[in-house]
């Protein structure tokens, strides 16, 4: 699982993970935070097998040594820093397929495979995994232990919606299966779905069984650009209301990468899926919906061409990324930093710069005017936020980082960031943290990525406990009794 | 089979020779009769839901659980209104297997007013007419005098209706039908039909047992009152009485039998139907009951199969049909009445949600069990209210009265009427006058047509 | 009982909070609260209380806990497993008295019920808003929906929108020391109401549930599709599925089945049919004309013998009666049934029909099937008329046969009735010894005293096979 990301442990290589087995020996004083650089350098291990997995987590059991679960480590590091760690424990090399009938519209595949390599099996058999299927960046473990909101959630749900049955290695080493590879299934308690978004401190997946989606024929995505948010938020619930089905109904307000330079403007977007009749037969009346709101441009993708767009949309951290990147105009291969050269993910890159994404969880009810105040607290601070909101869902991502573009930047590509910034990384960690830690902070607010400076307390990043937070530190300890997966890293220090 | 393998240790309570039906367990235990039932909704226990009587009545007749006030309660608290046999999937006999179950354990121990109460009625009810008529009498005269007496006096609701009701009932009032009488329709009759008056109907609503004959003439029947037909047995039936009953559905099947050959036996009180139809349960082995049973019909529905003339003039009403509980769950009857006031000019028939849902009059139910009753015909009363309506249908005496007292409480501007008022109404000439002449006059104007 | 009897005493105390009138007590009375849908389970609860809210759940809770006395959650009463028996001579907490709908949100798209609310009239409380709650069991104008998020109940409809899980977005339980907490509502942290959901009462009661409503579909076509066989009814299902059409709605009727319908409501049934197969389609309307084009086709295709579609709402209404009573039906052509809920996947359909109907001639038992079909869950039921023990072990001993098969196969023991009594000793077969282990600490830290619906869903210790550990009457 990639909830905490082992960026950076570039020398890995190949090596046979029981080389590592007992390399946490010299373990520090657990009660000291580790710092990056120190995490960086953590040895990691990558079991061959389930049992060798459960080897190493067993010996930590034993130990009293921390374990981090990791998966491709291409998510940008999730929840609080770690109270104690001692290793990386990695899924990478758990990349079999363990089961796939195309008939049944299901698949079992251990907890490392790469989300690309199974799209590359289903396709075939035109057949997809709902909860992310466009950006198909990192491993099945990494997307249930983060429980990301993928593009079609409106329509399909997320991962915890596609998971059917798991098995895992909890902290005291033992690999236990729960429910299955059948859709529906009442025998025994919902483990698995008790690992979706507990970023990995319930249990290392080892095994996932996933409910497949049938691949549409054909999809259409229209845009339509509006001059502020509030009218593109309008114009989501109108859509939302009308006789529709749409398979995604989004607002984006980040640069358009198709216009490298241009400033955020709030786009709508509304994907349909299916038939040819069942979607064009949607987009006539959505026009006629979209018609009354009067958006300043409309546009259509059809088919492959939307894709670029929902693969942003589909790993929206990581998506809000890449468009401001492409807003910076910055190529890629410009990316210099030396804690994410080499690794798998370029775009984590920016995260681990001062950028600090949030996500805000609420209904649709209460989002738009939620949206609003944080997006004012936001500028209050001096910073700036390009953010994706799910009107359907109630749930909005925002990436925000300091203010770069006091007027529309349309020439020079920067050499660094830091060179234009006008602000230090100090005056940033101070800002976002007036964010974070104000009286009123919003409820639902959540930290996905920040540096590490501001993922120190458990209460920045979750916000206070929730009230069945007992109730959760319960099943920690009854799933991981000694505190060997992912300690504290969880709301509240889970 | 709620207990399939209980230990037998349970079963010392004294268990009773009983029918197979009572211990058939064909009841799943799906609970699909849960929301149909009314005493369920007002008393919110599986005691008191279909499902779970069946399992007290199956439980007592295994001796496995003893025959407690607090149990036979619960089997008392039933309206037999037989709406869990329209929900039962499985067909459980759910009407029968409670009389059976309330005949089986009528000397279980009661509340001594209920016993009282129940005695009483069903003597009366088997009493020559004549006398019920003078008990009626006297009883209304004592009301009414309690009534001018009491008036300054703040009476509890029940009460001023009871007094309020009994101002209806004019004792003096000779009756329109009387037995042996036979209406002979214009040429050859199409059936010959007896006509039973009912022992409550043809005291209380009179005019519904004129108004059936002269519509069932129109019809082209012959209509015969048959003598001594007395009570149905309903009542004694519903009470557990299981003895009375027999022997006045004995009564009354001989009493249509020496009325010469009857085509139909025609009701028109909804409980009375019922009952009627199930003469093969409470008389088992008895061929000429089984016979009467097959021909008898309720009056809304041989008017339907008939047919009738267009109708002679509209009645202007926003009416709204009440199913009684006999007519929808115990006989099936629902599209017939419907149809049959849909053809009468002028009338407007506004849906009612939850028609079939018992008012709780239920016989003497709503004397014995008024708490219940009157939940439910609270109930009754907001959704007949938001209709809109100024006219409620039923074709039940007991509702009728039921209705009546609730509407007259809550000062509702809507009239309760039996149906076949109505139809008469819109049917008959504009003669107020006895029967002979009526039937004349029908014939008369039929020929100036 | 003895004036001094604690538990007399504990009794007296609900009655005191309650009303005598929501107690019952008395031995003839609690007859019909020992058992529940399922007709293997019963035990005699020692007393039935009618709570009002969450603050009387709380304090009997509490008060049972401090008695060391177990209690038990019951809705209507419907559940197929033993879920809702009082063993070990519990208390039976009846929520059918909390039944408020409390709120329905149409911009949300939420209602928050009372757990004693019916499963439809929660879609009746959301019909003037065009939304409906999606989750349907057969029961649903019955079933509770307090009993729904206990056994995380499925139904028909849930083939393309979801079990009760995919529908529960916050919920207020009571633990079982009495404690009072709100779960979910978007919180971050773990995931309590998949681990709440279908833990069928034993971590708690659920007093309030807010669950998710759906737009209710622009158009509803439902297709009656006969076969000559099962198996060939079974084939089209797969292929319906294989050529990426999702519909709301694929069930499977057999002979026997029809038989009792048409006995029950006048059920038609094609000639010469040995299955039906009833297809529904909802949507938009745009796109629905092909979407039925190719559904015909594929049924035509793999042998269906006519094809009948109910456009109007009184015809589909006419079907969905008699598909939904068809357990209750039943009755009228046995006197028991016994139901089986094992889940394969989809593709084994034909395979396990063959099995099921092997072990029915080896027992030479009748077996009925209904069956969600699109979702691979099978409900043989098991038909028998006699009340002796022998019969009702043949008949056990056959759905445990079953129910092995359908393991075998990739398969579960129960897709939405729940493991209850009835199935936790099956559980072994399901899972090895560490699986239910870690199920067990579950248990264990959500409920340490025990007490919380005792001796459900999990084998009693880790021996297993201990049928006779509850005696007779629950292993029967």
């Amino acid at each position: 699982m990639s909830a905490v990301d082992p960026r950076g442990t570039s020398a890995h290589g190949s090596a046979p993970s029981s080389a590592h087995a007992h390399a946490g020996d010299d373990v520090p004083a657990r009660d000291a935070l580790p710092d990056a650089a120190r995490m960086r350098s953590l040895p990691r291990l990558e079991p061959r097998t389930p049992d060798a997995l459960a080897g190493h987590v067993r010996a930590a059991h034993a130990d009293g040594r921390a374990l981090l679960p990791a998966g491709l480590g291409t998510r940008a590091p999730r929840g609080a820093l770690p109270a104690r760690a001692d290793a990386w424990l990695s899924t990478r090399a758990l990349d079999g397929v363990v089961h796939y009938e195309p008939g049944d519209l299901t698949i079992s595949v251990q907890a490392g495979l790469p989300l690309d390599a199974l799209d590359e099996l289903l396709r075939p058999h035109r057949q997809r995994l709902a909860a992310q299927p466009f950006a198909r960046t990192g491993s099945v473990g990494g997307l249930v232990a983060s429980g990301a909101e993928g593009a079609l959630a409106l329509r399909h749900g997320t991962v915890r919606d596609t998971l059917l049955g798991a098995r895992t290695c909890h902290g005291d080493g033992v690999l236990a299966r729960s429910k299955g590879r059948v859709v529906k299934n009442v025998a025994g308690y919902d483990v698995p779905r008790l690992l979706v978004g507990s970023l990995g401190t319930l249990g290392v997946l080892v095994e996932a069984s996933l409910r497949l989606a049938p691949r549409p024929a054909r999809s259409a995505l229209r845009v339509a650009t509006y001059p502020d948010a509030t009218r593109a938020l309008a114009a989501a619930r109108a859509v939302l209301d009308a006789a529709l089905e749409p398979a995604l109904v989004d607002v984006l307000c980040a640069a358009d990468d198709a216009r490298p330079g241009a400033p955020p403007v709030p786009r709508l977007l509304v994907l349909f899926e299916g038939g040819a009749a069942r979607v064009d037969g949607q987009l006539e009346r959505l026009d006629a919906v979209l018609r009354a709101s009067r958006p300043d441009a409309f546009e259509l993708l059809r088919d492959d061409e939307t894709l670029p767009l929902l693969r942003h949309l589909d790993d929206a951290p990581r998506g809000l990324d890449d468009l401001a990147r492409a807003r910076d105009a910055a190529p890629p291969e410009a990316d210099t930093n030396p804690t994410t050269a080499g690794s798998h993910a370029p775009g984590v890159a920016h995260a681990a710069h001062d950028v600090l994404v949030l996500r805000l969880q609420r209904t649709p009810r209460t989002l738009p005017e939620a949206l609003a105040a944080l997006r004012d607290a936001t500028a209050a601070a001096g910073l700036e936020a390009t953010w994706l909101a799910r009107p359907g869902l109630g749930s909005a991502t925002l990436r925000i980082a300091p203010r770069t573009h006091a007027v529309p930047a349309t020439n020079a590509v920067p050499a660094s960031r830091a060179a234009r910034d006008p602000y230090t990384h100090a005056t940033f960690l101070a800002a976002a943290a007036t964010l974070l830690d104000a009286p009123g902070r919003h409820s639902g607010l959540q930290v996905l990525s920040a540096p590490d400076a501001l993922r120190a307390d458990p209460l920045r990043v979750f916000g206070p406990p929730p009230p069945a937070w007992r109730l959760m530190g319960a099943v920690k300890r009854a799933l991981d009794p000694r505190a060997v997966l992912a300690p504290g890293v969880h709301v509240g220090g889970l | 089979m709620s207990a399939p393998d209980a230990p037998p240790a349970h079963a010392t309570h004294a268990a009773r020779p009983l029918s197979d039906a009572l211990l058939d367990p064909s009841c799943v235990h799906c609970g699909f009769c849960l929301p149909a039932c009314p005493t369920y909704s007002v008393l919110q226990t599986e005691m008191d839901s279909p499902r779970g009587r069946l399992q007290l009545i199956e439980g007592l007749g295994t001796g496995r659980i003893e025959p407690t006030p607090q149990v036979v309660a619960h089997l008392d608290a039933c309206l037999l209104c037989r709406a869990c046999e329209t929900a039962c999937p499985s067909g459980v006999a759910f009407g029968e297997r409670m009389e059976d179950a309330r005949a089986a354990w009528h000397d279980a121990p009661r509340p001594l007013g209920r016993r009282l109460v129940e005695r009483m009625l069903t003597r009366v009810v088997a009493a020559p007419p004549f006398v019920q008529r003078m008990l009626l009498g006297v009883g209304a005269r004592l009301l009414a005098l309690g009534d001018g007496l009491a008036a300054p006096f703040p009476l509890p609701a029940r009460v001023r209706t009871a007094f309020a009701l009994a101002r209806q009932f004019d004792p003096r009032r000779e009756p329109e039908l009387v037995e042996g009488f036979v209406a002979m329709p214009r040429g050859r009759a199409r059936l010959r039909v007896g006509l039973l008056l009912g022992c409550v109907q043809r005291h209380l609503f009179d005019d519904v047992n004129a108004a059936t004959a002269r519509l069932l003439v129109r019809a082209g029947c012959e209509v015969v009152i048959v003598r001594g037909q007395g009570c149905c047995g309903a009542l004694a039936s519903h009470a557990g009485q299981r003895e009375s009953a027999r022997s006045l559905a004995r009564k009354l099947v001989a009493a249509c039998d020496a009325a010469g050959p009857l085509d139909r036996i025609v009701s028109n009180a909804a409980g009375c139907g019922a009952a009627l139809h199930g003469y093969p349960h409470l008389l088992p082995d008895d061929a000429e009951a089984a016979d009467f049973a097959a021909r008898t019909v309720d009056a809304l529905e041989l008017l339907d199969e008939l047919g009738l003339p267009p109708a002679r003039r509209a009645v202007p009403r926003r009416a709204v049909y009440h199913d009684a509980c006999h007519h929808a769950h115990a006989q099936g009857l629902r599209a017939a009445p419907r149809r049959l006031l849909e053809a009468i000019p002028g009338l407007e028939l506004l849906p009612l949600p939850d028609s079939e849902r018992c008012c709780g009059s239920a016989g003497i139910y709503n004397l014995l069990e008024p708490r219940t009753a009157d939940a439910l015909l609270d109930d009754k009363l907001s959704r007949l209210h938001a209709t809109g309506a100024d006219t409620v249908l039923a074709a039940n005496p007991g509702c009728l009265l039921h209705l009546r007292a609730g509407l007259l409480r809550a000062r509702l501007p809507i009239e309760a009427l039996h149906p076949l008022l109505l139809l008469d109404a819109a049917h008959r000439v504009l003669l107020d006058d006895e029967g002979e002449a009526l039937l004349d006059a029908d014939h008369a104007e039929d020929a100036s047509a | 009982m003895t004036p001094r009897d604690p538990l007399d005493r504990l009794l007296d105390s609900f009655a005191a909070r309650l009303g005598a009138e929501a107690v019952v007590r008395d031995a003839g009375r609690l007859h019909v609260y020992a058992g529940d849908g399922s007709p293997m389970h019963d035990a005699l609860p020692r007393a039935v209380v009618f709570p009002r809210d969450t603050a009387d759940v709380a304090a009997i809770v509490r008060a049972c806990a401090d008695a060391r006395v177990p209690f038990v959650a019951r809705g209507a009463g419907t559940g197929l497993s033993g879920g809702a028996t009082a063993l070990d001579g519990g208390i039976v907490l009846a929520l059918n008295r909390m039944d408020r709908v409390l709120a329905v949100d149409p911009v949300d798209r939420t209602a928050t019920l009372e757990p004693g609310v019916r499963n439809l009239a929660v879609s009746e409380a959301a019909a003037e808003h065009g939304l409906f709650y999606a989750p349907d069991p057969s029961s649903q104008a019955v079933c509770t929906v307090g009993g729904n998020v206990a056994h995380n109940s499925g139904g028909p409809h849930t083939l393309k929108h979801g079990v009760t899980v995919n529908h529960v977005l916050g919920l207020t339980l009571v633990q079982p020391d009495g404690h009072v907490v709100r779960v979910g509502d978007g919180a971050c942290g773990y995931d309590l109401l998949a681990l709440l959901t279908g833990s069928e009462g034993t971590l708690g009661i659920v007093t309030e549930v807010t669950v998710r409503l759906l737009r209710r579909p622009e158009t509803v076509v439902t297709l009656l599709a006969a076969f000559d066989s099962i198996e060939a009814a079974s084939e089209a299902t797969s292929a319906v599925i294989a050529a990426g059409i999702v519909p709301a709605a694929l069930e499977m009727l057999d002979a026997e089945v029809v038989t009792a319908l048409r006995a029950a409501f006048g059920f038609e049934f094609p000639g010469g049919a040995q299955a039906l197969l009833l297809v529904e389609c909802d949507g938009v309307l745009p796109g629905m004309d092909e979407e039925l084009a190719d559904v015909s086709t594929l049924l035509r295709e793999h042998g269906a013998l006519s094809l009948r579609a109910a456009h109007d709402d009184a015809e589909r209404a006419e079907i969905w009666t008699a598909r939904k009573k068809a357990f209750g039906a039943l009755g009228r052509i046995a006197r028991h049934y016994y139901t089986q809920d094992g889940v394969i996947p989809r593709t084994r359909l034909p395979e396990m029909l063959r099995r099921v109907r092997e072990v029915a001639a080896r027992r030479g038992l009748r077996v009925a099937n209904v069956f969600h079909a699109g979702d691979g869950n099978l409900h043989p039921c098991i038909l028998f008329d006699s009340d002796d023990d022998k019969t009702k072990r043949n008949v056990l001993e056959a759905g445990a046969e079953i129910l092995r098969h359908c393991v075998e196969l990739g398969g579960s023991l129960t897709g939405e009735h729940g493991v209850g009594v009835e199935k936790r000793e099956w559980m072994s077969t399901l899972y090895a010894p560490d699986d239910l282990a870690v199920m067990a600490r579950l248990r264990d830290a959500l409920d340490p005293s025990g007490l919380c619906n005792p001796k459900k869903v999990l084998p009693l210790g880790a021996g297993c096979g201990e049928l006779s550990a509850l005696g007779r009457r629950a292993a029967l």
